[in-house]
């Protein structure tokens, strides 16, 4: 009988470094799941930020959209804390104030460190396909228009209505009196909005000088560089006596004042900013944006350009001396032009001129009779017209003049003469 | 030196038993994070916004609701309590498990919007 070898044991112990292999490998797992837990969390941190800041640019638009209406009351240049919706972070601090003769809107909201802004300028008016091209006040005399004066859109008149004539032998040429509606009815022209006869130099100064910087300016000559943000204080420019802008840039937040006369030459850069004084002289080739408002005497030099927006404005409340706007040939404005006198002019006498090939589009309010002899491609309300050529002076003609209102572009926006609660339109957003 | 095998079992156990915690715990924080309408791809996020942005651009309101591929754009416009002419535009993003992603809600004005 054969004994049988006991069965060995099988030794099924590792060896103790496979262990510290175990760990390692353990180890490198769990660092790299917790290292994707963090990246998901600060995605999500980032998510909810990205949606936070979202939320409040949305929430600012939102701000400037209910400030668009007018008939939402606000307190004239006061900031004001609303929540919009009534939820959780929508709050908003909503601004209006006026800038001239536009509106200034302001709205801004805070989210965590992040601050989100919006500042536009409006106007109250807006291109509409109804509007009337040409408002005249009733002078009982028919409009004549002669030479080569081309008449577009919707015309109220006054009964006499329109006819062709003729000055120094210049017939009227073409095959159609108006290319459009003519309405005849004898009315005045409407009165001008009157928060627009305050921009007077004086006012504006005790208006706005508590709440704004004003520099007194000692020499005649300005040659700096002044640029200010609508979001910092006003700065005025202040001199009782006369001020020439030469080379220098003025920009945003800025109004000039003069109780004499400011000369703008045509080196100066102006952009968004006010100029009010009782003579304002624009040299020619003046290219920059603005709002030009005189008492007595606006002068725009030939081929001066003033793109949108701007305004040329001659307010005059006193008796003396006679207001006057001139606009020299080849001048450009994408605008409005305004020349309003408190007191009649002397019969014939015209408030101003618009000169040939000069144009403007936008509009023309004038409550005396102007001289138009260049393009309107926008709407005129006007007392009458006059005429000077070959030593005579014609009341109420037209020569070789433009009133289109089809040309006045579909997005225009500019002032509206008159109050109204229509909501306004931004015509720029500021920085 | 060397351990026994049953230890090591013990050890790979244990281990096993941590990274399965540890991943239930990152799935919950995960699910968690979803169910308050988060998204989990920041890419998608933005580019759903992107489209809702669009949309409230046109302001046309004749198509309601939309698909945008497996969400939904639910659009509405109520009168809001500021004047009569401003409106309350609110869109919602809505996944296919029914569940509100995102809620926009902005103001707009009345003529700006357009209704058949």
């Amino acid at each position: 009988m054969k004994r049988r070898k006991p069965e060995r044991k099988k030794n099924t112990a590792l060896p103790g470094y496979s262990l510290l292999y175990v760990l390692f490998f353990l180890t490198i797992l769990a660092l790299i799941i917790s290292g994707l837990i963090t990246y998901r969390f600060f995605c999500r941190r980032q998510s909810l930020e990205w949606m936070g800041r979202a939320n409040i640019e949305r929430n600012v638009q939102s701000a400037i959209t209910l400030m668009r209406d007018q008939v939402y009351t606000l307190p004239e240049g006061q900031p004001v804390v609303l929540s919009l919706f009534n939820d959780v972070n929508d709050s908003v601090t909503l601004c209006r104030a006026r800038w001239g003769f536009f509106s200034l809107l302001k709205a801004s909201a805070r989210f965590n460190k992040y601050e989100y802004s919006l500042m536009a300028l409006c106007g109250d008016y807006h291109h509409g396909e109804k509007e009337a091209a040409l408002l005249l006040g009733n002078t009982f005399k028919p409009l004549c228009i002669c030479g080569n004066t081309l008449l577009k859109g919707i015309f109220k008149v006054p009964k006499a209505g329109i006819k062709a004539g003729s000055v120094a032998g210049n017939y009227y040429r073409r095959s159609l009196l108006v290319e459009g509606e003519v309405i005849a009815k004898d009315s005045s022209i409407p009165i001008v909005n009157a928060c627009y006869l305050h921009l007077q130099p004086q006012h504006l100064l005790n208006d706005y000088a508590p709440s704004s910087r004003v520099v007194r300016l000692r020499t005649c000559t300005f040659n700096d560089t002044l640029s200010n943000s609508f979001e910092e204080p006003l700065v005025i420019l202040y001199a009782k006596d006369i001020i020439i802008l030469d080379r220098c840039v003025l920009r945003g937040n800025v109004m000039v004042i003069s109780d004499s006369t400011i000369r703008v030459e045509s080196k100066a850069q102006i952009a968004d900013a006010i100029l009010c004084a009782k003579n304002i002289f624009i040299e020619p080739r003046f290219k920059g944006t603005g709002q030009f408002i005189a008492t007595d005497t606006l002068r725009c030099g030939h081929s001066c350009t003033f793109p949108v927006p701007s305004i040329l404005a001659v307010i005059n409340q006193a008796v003396n001396p006679v207001p006057f706007i001139y606009f020299e040939e080849h001048c450009h404005i994408e605008g409005a032009m305004l020349a309003w006198t408190a007191n009649p002019l002397k019969q014939y006498s015209a408030i101003g001129v618009i000169s040939e090939h000069s144009r403007i589009v936008g509009s023309l309010y004038t409550n005396g009779e102007i001289s138009l002899l260049g393009e309107v491609h926008g709407n005129v309300i006007s007392k009458g017209f006059i005429l000077r050529k070959s030593g005579a002076i014609y009341q109420n003609y037209l020569m070789d003049a433009m009133i289109d209102y089809s040309r006045q572009p579909k997005f225009y926006t500019g002032i509206s003469y008159q109050p109204t609660i229509d909501h306004l339109n931004i015509i720029k957003w500021l920085q | 030196m060397h351990l026994k095998g049953s230890t090591l079992v013990e050890v790979l156990v244990s281990f096993t038993v941590l990274l399965f915690c540890i991943s239930m715990a990152a799935m919950i924080f995960v699910s968690v994070a979803r169910s308050n309408g988060k998204f989990d791809d920041l890419d998608a996020w933005i580019s759903l916004q992107n489209l809702a942005v669009e949309s409230r651009v046109n302001y046309d309101l004749t198509e309601k609701n939309f698909d945008f591929h497996h969400f939904q754009i639910q659009r509405s416009a109520v009168p809001s309590s500021f004047t009569p002419s401003i409106l309350i535009l609110e869109f919602k993003v809505v996944d296919p498990d029914n569940r509100i992603r995102l809620r926009y809600k902005s103001l707009i004005m009345k003529d700006d919007a357009y209704f058949p």
